[in-house]
């Protein structure tokens, strides 16, 4: 079985909901690419900031739910690095009892 | 005369107590009440903690901080930051 991870995207804000949705595609496709699959996206909109980033206050928040092979994380992860208009990410591997719960 | 000693109350885990209360570096509005006003941890032994639950907390915030939802410290925040430019 796959594990689960969640990342947490945090986006520059002058990016628009356009944007960010597009990126957010792009991110699922590589996802899909990999042998993942994307079981959630959470949209959180934009939040104020405890601390400015790269001058913004402002920035929009994603959770991307999905499995993916462990291996493919660091490849995933290498492309939002790639990606422009990222601010921060954060991969959480969910814990499996949670996983199993939910099933 | 009768020396009336002074009994706090006790303290207790709060994850050991529920177990719906799950650490999480999302939940910002409970990882709150386990720092001060200037964003430090507040120490085990004010707190109650056990001690695992505590370490498990330290890292929540730390990635809480790390994702910009808590702030390192007071004077870095956005609130002063908006004042003083």
């Amino acid at each position: 079985m796959q594990a689960r991870y969640e990342t947490l995207l945090l986006l520059n804000p002058e990016l628009g909901l356009d944007g960010s949705n597009a990126l957010l595609e792009k991110f699922s496709g590589v996802l899909e690419k990999n042998g993942g699959q994307v079981i959630k996206n959470d949209d959180w909109g934009l939040k104020t900031l405890a601390y400015p980033v790269k001058k913004q206050t402002r920035g929009r928040y994603i959770r991307m739910e999905y499995s993916l092979p462990a291996a493919q994380v660091s490849e995933f992860e290498r492309n939002i690095r790639i990606a422009d208009g990222v601010f921060k990410f954060l991969t959480v591997k969910l814990p499996q009892e949670k996983v199993q719960e939910e099933e | 005369m009768v020396y009336k000693k002074f009994a706090p109350r006790k303290k207790f885990c709060r994850f050991c107590a529920s177990k719906e209360n799950i650490l999480d570096y999302k939940n910002v509005e409970m990882l709150k009440d386990f720092i001060t006003d200037r964003g430090k941890i507040i120490a085990r032994r004010i707190t109650g903690n056990c001690a695992k639950h505590q370490r498990a907390l330290t890292t929540e915030i730390k990635k809480s901080r790390q994702m910009a939802l808590l702030y390192y410290t007071a004077t870095h925040s956005t609130d002063v930051k908006k004042k003083t430019t």
